[in-house]
């Protein structure tokens, strides 16, 4: 191919399409654009007596401008047979819309109805779900042992380090952004009601589980993608097993053991951040911040924390476990699985703290 | 036993959507021969096991294995019916949370009542079939892609079932390891005249393996019958699947 091709020049008279200028790859769009108006069955003669270079995108062009009547002339002999081998190609048939559209702002409408045909499912998949759960802790036929212990290892603590850190972050923070305040009204003290309330019912729960969703949910996406991809799950039906008392039960559990406990290790880090600042930064006593942290900290605070980590569990567990069953494709498939997990599973979540929050208000 | 029509799919259709997989297939598999079904990929191979053994309820049609209509069977009584059915995914589709001796002997687990030490004894030994050593208490992501094929090939085999279904069995494996592999289906059907329907491209495997084959094309079956029949019919999709080597 020439440094610079000649720029492609198309005129058309009488039925006769003359081709002028290289028609090659990086040149073909500016050709086709020349002759949009045309239609293929007016073009009657295709004339490459003046056609420079003409690569395979060239060929291409030439053979989709005419119809199957349409006579090319006085192309050079290498032109020629570089267009005969290239197969007609027949107009694309109308796309069938099954394409997903993926999940954005401009796209709310048809997701909205899209999501009543996944919210269908989902319930499906929930009832199931349970379902299998509850079976299992009476009948142990399908149950392997140690493939609960396992999962919940995997969750659990080898999410202790990443959560652990985060909380602790955010309990510092939190203490230093109430401290700025409240000073001013001279009741710093109560930066550890703050940082005890702010913790137990929102902060440690609500990102103990977007880590989670990020770390476990998008694991078990990718687990189950792939599982169906390799056509692992094809081959637990035909054994007689129940792929979703198998696999996604015991995760289903190992969930809602850990995230709890994840739960209330966070608050106890978080709070010994708040900590960390009061006595370096607010010199506060040791004493008087744990009396003020058990005058605070209310038994139902902790609880109102599990509850809402509970339901995060399962939230996140039934994301994954749908994202990755609703996986097409090939490798990409189980990277987009997994993407769409996180997404939707930080979603619900947000969306089940605020409903848990107004509950708790007006209730409680 | 020998010669009965141990299969007869008949005017079997399958959509996925609006793609019109399989258009009336027909085809029929007999008690002790090794039967290849083959095509281009893409063609509807990997479905029409998938309709035989029940995993999708096809949309129309009869398929009849070991004597039952495999399109009307109550759960119960499929699960009894896949009992006598081995099957080995063209992924080999091991379990990745078992170990490869467990992954063998799950089927047992599932199925019979032997005391675990039994089962482990009858993996060990399929195995060993299979030319695979020391690899029972590996987990499937340790071994070679010809390794964890194998492993299928036995897990497939454990319960001594009367057919067994193949999906490409030595595609992207070296040659001698796709030779180990027919000579292991060969063995299986000529000591214990296991039925087995395999799905293949590879030629070489069609010369050595195949009493009958069936060639499907575009979700149609093409033809149905030896080898020899299939080169000098003149059907031209044919012998431009032979021609490509
Ligand atoms: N689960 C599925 N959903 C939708 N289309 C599928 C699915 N599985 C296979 N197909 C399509 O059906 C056709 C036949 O697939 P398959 O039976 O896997 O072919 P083969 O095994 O012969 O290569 C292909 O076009 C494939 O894209
Ligand atoms: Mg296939």
């Amino acid at each position: 191919m020439k440094f610079l091709p000649n720029p492609p020049v198309c005129s058309f008279e009488d039925g006769v399409l003359m081709l002028t200028g290289d028609f090659v790859a990086t040149t073909v769009g500016d050709a086709l654009r020349q002759i949009s108006g045309l239609k293929a069955e007016d073009i009657k003669v295709i004339d490459g007596a003046d056609v420079g270079e003409l690569d395979s995108a060239g060929a291409v062009l030439v053979k989709r401008l005419g119809t199957e009547t349409t006579q090319l002339r006085a192309f050079s002999e290498n032109a020629d047979r570089l267009i005969s081998i290239m197969p007609r190609i027949e107009a694309a048939p109308p796309s069938i819309p099954e394409k997903k559209i993926p999940f954005n702002l401009e796209n709310i409408g048809g997701s909205a109805l899209r999501s009543m045909e996944h919210l269908t499912e989902v319930a499906i998949l929930i009832v199931d779900i349970l379902f299998w759960s509850a079976v299992g802790i009476f009948n142990r036929k399908q149950y392997r042992k140690g493939s609960f212990t396992e999962q919940a290892y995997y969750m659990g603590s080898t999410a202790l380090p990443i959560v652990g850190t985060i909380l602790f972050l955010i309990g510092v923070i939190l203490a230093l952004q109430s401290a700025a305040q409240l000073r001013q009204f001279g009741v710093t003290i109560f930066v550890v009601n703050l940082v005890a309330i702010g913790l137990s019912r929102e902060f440690a729960p609500l990102m103990t589980a977007i880590i989670v969703s990020g770390r476990t949910g998008s694991a078990i996406a990718s687990e189950i993608a792939t599982m169906k991809f390799t056509e692992e799950l094809d081959a637990i039906k035909t054994l007689g097993l129940n792929p979703i008392r198998f696999v996604v039960v015991p995760k289903l559990w190992a969930m809602i053991i850990c995230m709890p406990l994840l739960n209330v290790f966070a608050l106890f880090i978080g709070i010994s951040g708040g900590f960390l600042v009061a006595l370096t930064y607010m010199d506060l006593s040791p004493t008087t911040f744990f009396n003020q942290l058990l005058l605070s900290l209310l038994f139902w605070d902790i609880v109102t924390g599990l509850i809402k980590s509970l339901s995060f569990a399962i939230i996140i567990t039934i994301v994954g476990v749908y994202r990755g069953l609703n996986f097409t494709g090939g490798a990409d498939g189980v990277g987009r699985a997994t993407t769409s997990s996180v997404v939707t599973s930080i979603f619900a979540i947000i969306v089940m703290d605020s409903i848990w929050g107004i509950l708790f208000y007006f209730k409680f | 036993m020998q010669g009965e029509a141990i299969l007869e799919v008949k005017n079997l259709h399958t959509w996925y959507g609006s793609q019109h997989v399989l258009d009336g297939v027909d085809f029929t598999v007999n008690a002790g021969e090794i039967m290849v079904i083959l095509g281009t990929s893409g063609c509807g191979k990997s479905t029409l096991l998938k309709n035989i053994i029940r995993l999708y309820k096809p949309a129309m049609g009869s398929i009849r294995l070991l004597g039952q209509e495999m399109t009307e069977l109550e759960e119960e009584d499929l699960e009894t019916v896949l009992r006598d059915v081995g099957v080995m995914y063209q992924y080999g589709a091991l379990l990745n949370s078992l170990t490869v001796g467990e992954n063998v002997a799950l089927p047992l687990e599932m199925h019979t009542s032997m005391t675990s030490e039994l089962r482990h004894d009858i993996a060990e030994l399929k195995l060993h079939q299979v030319e695979l050593k020391n690899v029972y208490h590996k987990f499937p992501k340790e071994l070679s892609g010809g390794m964890q094929k194998r492993a299928a090939v036995a897990r497939a085999i454990v319960m001594d079932p009367s057919i067994i279904f193949c999906d490409e069995p030595s595609a992207g494996l070296d040659p001698v390891t796709a030779l180990g592999l027919d000579k292991l289906l060969k063995t299986l059907n000529e000591t214990l005249g296991m039925t087995i329907v395999v799905v293949t491209h590879e030629l070489e495997s069609i010369r050595r393996i195949a009493h009958r084959i069936t060639y499907l094309d575009r979700g149609k079956v093409l033809f149905t019958g030896t080898l020899q029949e299939a080169l000098s019919a003149q059907i031209p999709a044919i012998q431009e699947f032979f021609l490509m080597e």
